[in-house]
């Protein structure tokens, strides 16, 4: 094992010390629960089979979400290179909704919809503005000479966007899911919290804060953050391998 | 090619004034002069990525060239990068091996002088009406130039080209005409 490893181990398990130490000098359980408690409450949950069904309930709508974010950021990013007229129309959307908070979202889409796709709409409209900024930004650094020489030896489109755009474009998707993957899961869960949607981890952690069960709020949230950890890898690993491949197979 | 009284200016530094030029069909002729003179501005206005202020032009369809910067794609294989565009493959394998080029090798793990000779390849392999190149053999060693020299030579036998240079024995060795800016 290397010894900037051994550092990483060491500081966490300090940092569990340090809780459960605290845990015990403040010995009130429901202000904070220590690492042995939140420990118990996860694996009850573990064994429960409506946290399962809601923790796969939440994690598809946010994963959908996200994934519907995405697509439409590219797509309308792709619109906004293409057509300079089209970015400024629509800059005053993406605006305000990069500005509208999480909270105001959740309440209007409660009242247009419901609480059954929320956290999908919410993690949506959370989503799409950061991919949409960071795909204009990364097609917009293309370099012009690159276009003059696609230019003089009549590269086709499909030619252009392989050769020349999406490898442009590679750092700037990987910061966009890095960023956008912890805000879907942070505002889905929210959403979920306000809205309370039945059996899902949003509806669970309110559940838990009524009856002042803090040991399993912090086993709730401890969830939600490995899943958030999980999906962010696994995007990053996903888009580092379709370029890999693409540069491989052309 | 012929380019007329041509006068373009860049805000209010005149870059080029009436600057006429002919290049007949099969002609190679090299264009010299100091930097900042519009040699670069004179190629651009060829290749249609900038318009003149003023003047006539006429110029051809199918233009290849080796820009001044390499500009190509660095993440994939120097085979990718000369048959990606409309090129003849076995042209390009036949042109790969005469400049010594491994073609499977990424072109962002080759040193400054392969990179050169991939550019010079993806202009050969392109079949023109006029061939450019702008500072064509800058960064290579006398005995790669020699060669990378003989191969434009064969290939733009009874074409068109431009060679824009600052050394007179390579202006000399490839072109029928100097031009000087």
């Amino acid at each position: 094992m290397n010894k900037s490893r051994l550092h990483k181990i060491t500081a966490v398990l300090f940092a569990l010390l340090f809780w459960q130490i605290a845990a015990m000098i403040l010995d009130r359980s429901f202000l904070l629960s220590s690492p042995i408690e939140v420990l118990k409450s996860l694996l009850e949950l573990g064994l429960s089979g409506v946290f399962w069904t809601g923790m796969w309930k939440s994690v598809c709508k946010i994963l959908l979400g996200f994934l519907s974010g995405a697509g439409v950021g590219i797509f309308l990013a792709g619109l906004s290179y293409r057509f300079k007229l089209f970015e400024v129309y629509i800059s005053p959307y993406i605006m305000v909704i990069r500005s509208i908070p999480v909270a105001s979202f959740v309440i209007i889409i409660l009242i247009w919809l419901g609480g059954g796709g929320l956290s999908l709409f919410v993690c949506f409209f959370m989503v799409m503005p950061i991919f949409y900024a960071n795909t204009l930004e990364g097609l917009k650094s293309v370099d012009v000479k690159m276009l003059q020489m696609a230019k003089i030896f009549e590269m086709s489109n499909n030619a252009k966007l392989i050769y020349i755009y999406l490898p442009a474009l590679e750092s700037f998707l990987l910061s966009a899911s890095v960023a956008s993957i912890g805000i879907a899961f942070k505002s889905g869960i929210a959403a979920e919290v306000i809205g309370r949607p039945k059996d899902t981890l949003g509806f669970f952690l309110f559940d838990a804060k009524m009856y002042l069960d803090t040991s399993k709020v912090f086993a709730i949230t401890l969830t939600v953050i490995i899943c958030s950890a999980i999906f962010e890898r696994l995007a990053v690993l996903i888009i580092k391998r379709f370029f890999y491949m693409l540069k491989r197979v052309y | 090619m012929r380019l007329k009284n041509i006068c373009k200016s860049f805000k209010d530094i005149e870059v080029l004034k009436d600057f006429s030029l002919n290049v007949d069909e099969g002609e190679h002729i090299a264009i010299m002069g100091k930097s900042g003179k519009g040699k670069t501005t004179v190629l651009n206005i060829i290749m249609g990525f900038e318009l003149p202020d003023s003047g006539e032009t006429e110029l051809p369809n199918e233009i290849s060239a080796v820009f001044q910067e390499n500009r190509l794609c660095e993440d994939f294989c120097a085979s990718s990068n000369v048959c990606l565009l409309k090129g003849n493959k076995s042209l390009a394998k036949e042109i790969f091996d005469k400049l010594g080029i491994d073609s499977t090798k990424k072109v962002s793990t080759m040193s400054g002088g392969q990179k050169r000779r991939v550019a010079l390849a993806r202009c050969l392999v392109k079949d023109a009406e006029l061939y450019i190149f702008d500072e064509a053999l800058k960064g290579l060693d006398e005995k790669t130039k020699a060669v990378a020299m003989t191969v434009i030579k064969e290939y733009t036998d009874g074409k068109s080209a431009i060679f824009v240079t600052h050394d007179i024995n390579e202006a000399k060795d490839f072109a029928d005409r100097i031009v000087e800016i």
